[in-house]
């Protein structure tokens, strides 16, 4: 009996080798988005290059799938009316106006209101609620790993300060 | 005096087959899942409630119904450390055994199951998979028709692109029987 156990055992372990189930990890990876002051006369934008990312460069080749994409932020309303500060992200490089961006960008990130002279915290928990396109930017952690992150608001005139990170969780093995 | 004692030992073997036969047993059970390199969740607590029913002695079928608690995640962030939900699931499934799970005293068995899986989670959408479980498992049942069971069990949860959550799980239960397999 414990010999048909350990055979059933060592089966099922194979099967599920063989198919790759085991070999896989959750890895979360973290990387900077630094857009800094942005105002709709000069809107600021960042490149994401995730092969300087040491977590993203030691998996980029073994990643089966992105399972989770979200922005934590700290977002400072410098203007002087209330606004909602959205992030766009971009493969190709493109003019860095509102009008480009919002046609040729895909907006993946909204916050909420935030009044004039206030600030939000968009915290770990909280960031998915204001995540859009979220296959977007799989697909661009997946496929692509550098594109541009573009700070605009939903409305102007705006003048933000946006420190941020994207937080990214993947599933990797061979 | 040996016929007699031949007839009486076939008798006693298959009056105790007998009372193997048809055993029901159903209870809950609490234990512990822990995720397996995976950091978007912690371990946490899950609680279930299970049904078998052995048709004969070394196969037996059930149901299950779990629910769990992940731990939150965390992470260091530009503001400081942070947590997230770690969430929680429900999960139905069926089980199949190979053992012996009915009969007094110490029964060993190994299990598989497939189970409907639902995790839930703050402000993120609602995942469901199709979870395979397997392990082995021992329950002592005890000649008041009780059983406590002991059983530990690794789960897969593929996602696709051969992709797959895994997490080892244990618990511990107590198991009502109803039938003749406790009797």
């Amino acid at each position: 009996m414990k010999r048909y156990f350990m055979i059933l055992g060592f089966a099922a372990i194979a099967a599920l080798t063989v198919s790759g189930c085991l070999l896989t990890i959750q890895k979360t990876l973290i990387e900077d988005i630094n857009i800094g002051n942005t105002t709709n006369n000069n809107v600021a934008r960042y490149w994401v290059d995730l092969y300087t990312n040491e977590d993203y460069a030691d998996n980029f080749d073994k990643i089966k799938s992105v399972d989770v994409v979200s922005f934590v932020a700290k977002i400072y309303n410098l203007g002087t009316s209330a606004n909602k500060a959205e992030l766009y992200v971009s493969a190709d490089t493109i003019p860095v106006n509102i009008d480009s961006i919002q046609a040729r960008a895909t907006r993946v990130f909204v916050s909420p209101s935030i009044a004039a002279g206030d600030s939000a915290l968009i915290t770990w928990n909280e960031s998915h609620k204001y995540i859009q396109n979220e296959d977007v930017l799989k697909d661009f952690v997946l496929n692509r790993g550098r594109f541009w992150v573009y700070g605009i608001a939903d409305s102007t005139p705006f003048s933000h300060r946006i420190i941020a990170q994207m937080v990214v969780t993947i599933t990797a093995g061979k | 005096m040996k016929t007699k004692l031949a007839v009486g030992l076939i008798v006693l073997a298959l009056a105790s087959s007998a009372l193997a036969l048809g055993d029901i047993s159903i209870g809950p059970y609490y234990g512990m899942n822990i995720p397996i390199v995976n950091e978007e969740i912690k371990s946490g607590g899950m609680f279930g409630i299970q049904a078998k029913f052995a048709p004969i002695s070394f196969l037996a079928a059930g149901l299950h119904f779990q629910s769990r608690n992940y731990g939150d995640p965390s992470a260091e962030l530009f503001y400081g450390s942070d947590t997230k939900d770690g969430g929680k699931l429900q999960s139905f499934g069926m089980d199949a055994y190979l053992g012996k799970t009915s009969g007094i005293g110490p029964n060993f068995y190994l299990m598989a199951s497939i189970g409907s899986y639902k995790w839930t989670r703050d402000n993120m959408e609602d995942i469901s998979k199709t979870a395979y479980a397997f392990g082995p498992g021992v329950e002592i049942v005890l000649p008041i028709n009780l059983g406590i069971e002991g059983r530990g069990m690794f789960e897969v949860v593929p996602t696709g692109d051969k992709g797959s959550w895994k997490s080892f799980m244990w618990f511990i239960g107590l198991n009502y029987h109803i039938g003749l397999g406790a009797m």
